[in-house]
């Protein structure tokens, strides 16, 4: 009788070179199958003495389990390296591109005017929208500007009727506003706006933002400490210096301006700031008892101020911007800068 | 407004350098534009006076010539060769010694005077002209001085050449500012220095009133436009003559070009004291003069001093005499009356015109006048007899001369009423607290009169500022004066109120944001478009007009968002960008005939525009690449308005058999379609793009989701695949299986659109997947199949569709 773990290493070291699933069941029937050697082996058990048969049997167990292993083993070394050529096979190029629809864009002004709205939004102003075509009512004598009034000078007017104009600004809205809602009032109006101008830094179309707020406690120093956290919020500059002079708007009294400090150069005076180190951003002021009062606003006890914001302006200054014209080409190269 | 820093200072003193004022007058709310130095700067240029002057033996085009440089006669005079045209002897001309150094441009080598020889002649000096000392742009020679000029001199003293121009922004308010006078008052008023302001003398009268005395020669006939109007006869000795180089210098660095004496006279009385006064030539004035409104006919015509005729509007306030309009009041003269350099005799007039008499009456003539610009904004009534005295003086100082009696026709108007100003008031607006002793001190500080009891100033408003008559102007002028600056910045208390959050509504923003996922740019076009655009993508012929456009093109109010997008697309196909996918949102225009809402005669509706170009989808590996198409487009906006409903129509704009209105709930909201090929020559686009106007109210509407408990019941599928004549919507099909549908079909989609092999011509096959599911139990087969039976029969009846095996 052969030694059964002399078979069992010839069977392992068989098996330890085999690649292929067929081969190793191949070699598995010629071990453990029917005529196997191991098989005949056990066959052959019968032959043996009583007495010899336990010790030999073992043997052969022992044998046929180390064969067993060893086929085991390679069965799943087999299957694993198939597993992994089968996932080589399949690996992807990640790096290619992904697949589907693009992304568009918001407008630069537009986006500028919704960063505007939803800062005064979150300390609960209304937003409101306006006609574009205005009478010169709302556009002008409602708003404190009489015909013939030298501040006409300063709007140069689009006519579109001989009452009819493009508005100019939109400050009209204040009127609007408060004649469908009584005081208290809080609103912002975005909204395009037109001048008969057209030059570097001009252009006959551009945007604006109306703010109004009419209250009880509403005051010229709450009127600057409201835009100076604006201001300081839209630019993300905490430290932001601002500084309010004073000048005319009809419909407002005390009238200023708001210059900040130059958000591009810090202060110390660049050509975005023509070297002076303060930027001017927007007008702003108390409103004119002349406007309130035909509205029936009671002044003594309601005071309000507004503001009106160049959007173009701030969303020049934002994202560095150096060519107003630029926001009404719509060169597409330009526009998904702003993505 | 100009005004020079010097000659600032002799009426109000300051030791602020030029960039501290200009601050303070800019804080002020008087915004200095500009600081411009009269003169480059330059050193050691002297009044020269040329001795001699010969030919150079060597070069034709230069002199030899000795200079005196010295107001000692005994020094030593300089030889210098000198090539400018006009040297002479006798003449005074700036001499820049050796070492001087001359302006040059910024950044420039400095240019230093030295001892040169010049063809082999020694010259120690140089004679300049204006333009080479930086002061004038002119270059015709030499800058010759007048005669009397010190020879020695410091040219930079004598020209009074360090002196700075203030260019100032002045606010339409503040016409009171339009002068020397003004100015120094707000000097004096945001400095605190003191103004001294010189009275100004009466100057004797030696001549008889014309008319005889007592005769009037003035007559008012336009009531408050002119109250008050101050005529005197001067006549004048020396005719022409010139104005001396102070006068003119005044007025240069003012921004006004000097002339002759009386003209001189008279703008220098404007400039100085802000008041407009007009000299007639007397000789020409026929009768006495009338102030009267133009005929009311509108058959009056006058040419005005700058050559332009105008027909007199009759609302125009005019100056006449027996033979017609002499000048349109406060605004211009008229050439006929004027003052010519041989006019001996003039007739001044002093008037004061109130704003409302003057305002706009440029802009309807277009016309430049420093005279209107002061009367329309305010000329100080009070100062009317100063000016008159002050404008007298100065004629005769330059000219000699005599003067006539003042003739004083009406009388000043009345002061204007006292103002209460509140203390509490100051406060309430300013949000700051406030002592009666400051505001007393600014009040002070502005010049105003007034008086204080029990926290209530009574305030006179100064006759000079026509800009305060309520109690909201006198808290202004306490803000300004006290500081802008020093009024702190404090968030506003207010209640804590929640903003309505409409939830049935889609911000405008939402939407564009929706969009902008959906791989479309937004972009913003002028709402001004060519009237051919209207024609093209409109058909409309009677767009909203704009009677002043700035340009052709940009003639009328768009009523489509579509030229806009479209001429976006052909910029953009220039620069080589292949495909677009574009979005805006905004108005268009249109009249209201008469259903127009109450005060408005347009209609102005906010829409939303969509433009799709080039391929589907951006080219990439992983895509077969595709022309974007209709139904790409309509997929878009069903993602936007779920119950959309597309049928034909016609759009001028668009190609018929690919076009199509929007419906929703039966109501037309918009187009869609592909631009009409015949357009697209005309706007260089090489292929169709699918385009879409939609009106933005509809697309803002959303509804409210309603709770509907899902079904624990199995829902069957049935596909139902029929062939029908290729004419029939797909739409009319699918209606038609909706109305046999009951409530159990909870789905009917439309999967498959088949045309060619295997079917008959003109046929085409619909397949569709019938959702099926009860919410109370399993459906057997019976009643499924009973579904699928009343749809196949009722394809059948209406559209003679057979099912497709």
């Amino acid at each position: 009788m052969q030694d059964p773990h002399e078979i069992a290493a010839e069977a392992v070291a068989a098996l330890a070179v085999i690649e292929d699933a067929a081969l190793l069941e191949e070699v598995k029937a010629r071990y453990l199958g029917k005529t196997g050697s191991i098989t005949d082996l056990m066959k052959q058990l019968g032959k043996l003495d009583a007495s010899e048969r336990p010790v030999a049997g073992a043997r052969i167990n022992e044998a046929k389990q180390q064969v067993e292993a060893a086929l085991t083993a390679r069965r799943e070394a087999i299957a694993a390296s198939a597993l992994a050529r089968k996932l080589a096979a399949e690996a992807l190029d990640v790096s290619l591109p992904g697949r589907g629809a693009g992304v568009g864009g918001l407008h630069p002004v537009t986006r500028t005017l919704a960063r505007i709205t939803e800062l005064f939004h979150s300390i609960g102003f209304d937003v409101a929208d306006g006609p574009e075509i205005e009478t010169d009512h709302y556009n002008f004598t409602a708003l404190n500007i009489p015909a013939n009034h030298p501040a006409r000078a300063m709007h140069d007017t689009f006519y579109v009727g001989t009452s009819d104009v493009l508005r100019t600004h939109t400050s009209p809205m204040q009127v609007r506003y408060l004649e469908t809602h009584a005081a208290p009032a809080k609103v912002v109006v975005p909204g395009r706006v037109y001048r008969c101008d057209s030059d570097m830094t001009h252009t006959p179309m551009f945007h604006q933002v109306e703010g109004l707020w009419v209250d009880e406690d509403v005051t010229f120093a709450g009127l600057k400490g409201v835009l100076i956290e604006f201001m300081r919020a839209f630019f993300e500059q905490d430290e932001l210096r601002a500084r309010f002079r004073p000048s005319f708007f009809p419909f407002t009294e005390p009238s200023a301006e708001m210059d900040i400090g130059c958000v591009a150069c810090g202060g110390s005076g660049c050509r975005v700031c023509s070297h002076t180190g303060w930027l001017e951003v927007l007008g702003c002021g108390m409103v004119h008892p002349n406007v309130l009062t035909p509205l029936g606003v009671d002044t003594e006890k309601h005071v309000g101020f507004a503001f009106g914001l160049g959007v173009e302006r701030l969303a020049m200054l934002r994202y560095g911007v150096n060519d107003l014209r630029l926001f009404f080409e719509n060169d597409l190269r330009f526009l998904a800068q702003f993505r | 407004m100009k005004l020079s820093r010097r000659w600032l200072n002799s009426v109000v003193p300051t030791d602020h350098t030029d960039a501290e004022l200009a601050h303070l007058l800019t804080m002020g709310g008087l915004e200095v534009e500009a600081i411009t130095p009269v003169a480059p700067a330059f050193h050691s240029i002297v009044v020269g006076e040329v001795l001699t002057c010969e030919k150079h033996p060597q070069a034709d085009k230069l002199n030899v010539t000795t200079v005196r440089v010295h107001a000692d006669a005994a020094q030593p005079a300089l030889q210098i060769v000198c090539g400018a045209p006009n040297v002479a002897v006798g003449l005074k001309v700036p001499c820049a010694l050796m070492g001087a150094v001359m302006p040059t441009a910024p950044g420039a080598e400095p240019f230093v005077i030295r001892q040169a020889k010049l063809r082999g002649v020694e010259s120690s000096g140089m004679l300049c002209s204006a333009r080479e000392l930086g002061i004038s742009e002119e270059a015709d020679g030499l800058l010759v001085l007048p005669a009397d000029a010190p020879v020695g001199a410091n040219l930079r003293d004598y020209l009074e050449l360090d002196d700075q121009v203030f260019t100032l922004k002045l606010t339409p308010n503040r016409g009171d500012c339009l002068s020397l006078k003004g100015l120094a008052r707000e000097v004096a008023a945001v400095t605190g220095a003191p103004m001294t302001w010189p009275a100004v003398a009466t100057v004797p009268v030696t001549l008889p009133a014309p008319g005889g005395a007592g005769q009037s020669p003035v007559l008012l006939q336009a009531g408050a436009a002119c109250p008050i109007y101050l005529g005197r006869v001067i006549r004048l000795a020396r005719r022409p003559a010139e104005s001396p180089a102070w006068l003119r210098r005044r007025l240069e660095r003012s921004g006004l070009r000097p002339i002759e004496p009386v003209v001189d006279a008279t703008n220098y009385g404007l400039i100085t004291l802000g008041h407009p006064t007009h000299a007639f030539d007397h000789a020409k004035l026929q009768g006495p003069i009338q102030v009267r409104l133009a005929a009311a006919d509108g058959s009056e015509r006058l040419t005005l001093l700058n050559g332009s005729e105008v027909t007199l509007r009759p609302d125009s306030l005019v100056i006449a005499d027996a033979g017609g309009p002499l000048a349109l009041a406060g605004v211009m003269g008229g050439l006929p009356s004027s003052v010519t350099a041989e006019t001996t005799e003039v007739f001044l007039e002093c008037a004061w015109f109130a704003p409302e008499a003057v305002a706009g009456r440029t802009r309807h003539y277009t016309l430049n006048s420093e005279a209107a610009q002061r009367f329309e904004r305010g000329v100080d009534p009070a100062g009317v007899f100063a000016a008159m005295e002050f404008v007298t003086q100065l004629l005769l100082d330059l000219c000699g001369g005599e003067a006539g009696p003042v003739q004083v026709a009406g009388a000043l108007p009345p002061a204007r009423p006292v103002v209460p100003v509140r203390l509490s008031r100051i406060e309430r607006v300013l949000g700051v607290a406030f002592d009666r002793d400051t505001v007393a001190g600014l009040f002070t500080r502005l010049g105003v009169d007034f008086t204080e009891q029990g926290g209530v100033f009574t305030v006179q408003p100064p006759s000079h500022r026509f800009d305060l008559a309520i109690e909201a102007d006198f808290i202004e002028e306490v803000a300004r004066l006290y500081g802008y600056d020093n009024i702190p910045g404090v968030a506003p208390a207010g209640g804590l109120h929640l903003l309505p959050s409409p939830e049935r509504e889609r911000s405008r923003l939402t939407l564009a944001r929706t969009l902008v996922a959906r791989d479309f740019q937004e972009v913003i076009t002028y709402s001004f478009v060519d009237p051919a655009w209207e024609r093209d993508f409109a058909g409309n012929a009677q767009p909203v007009a704009v009677i002043n456009p700035i340009a052709a093109q940009m003639a009328v109010m768009r009523s489509t968002l579509l030229g806009g997008l479209v001429s976006t697309l052909a910029f953009n196909l220039k620069r080589r960008q292949e495909r677009a996918r574009l979005f805006e949102i905004g108005r268009t225009f249109a009249y209201a005939g008469s259903d127009a809402e109450a005060g408005s005669g347009y209609h102005q509706v906010p829409r939303l525009g969509l433009l799709a170009y080039g391929s589907a989808l951006p080219e990439q590996w992983g895509s077969a690449a595709r022309r974007v198409d209709f139904f790409d487009l309509k997929g878009d906006i069903e993602a936007l308005l779920p119950d959309l409903v597309c049928r034909v129509a016609q759009h001028p704009a668009l190609h018929p058999g690919r076009s199509a209105e929007l419906v929703v709930h039966g109501i037309v909201v918009g187009w869609l379609g592909e631009l009409h090929p015949g357009l697209l020559a005309a706007y260089d686009l090489p292929h169709a793009p699918v385009v879409a106007e939609i009106d933005l109210a509809k697309l803002q509407e959303l509804s409210l989701p309603r709770f509907s408990e899902p079904s624990r019941f199995p829902a069957v599928r049935r596909d139902l695949a029929v062939v029908l004549a290729d004419a029939v919507p797909a739409r009319d099909v699918l209606d038609a299986l909706q109305s046999v549908a009951g409530n159990q079909v909870t789905e009917i989609e439309l999967f498959d659109v088949y045309r060619g092999a295997g079917l008959p011509e003109g046929q085409k096959s619909l397949a569709f997947r019938i959702v099926i599911q009860d919410t109370a139990r399993t459906l057997t087969d019976g009643e499924i199949d009973s579904v699928t039976a009343a749809m196949t029969k009722i394809l059948s009846e209406r559209f003679d569709a057979q099912l497709r095996k």
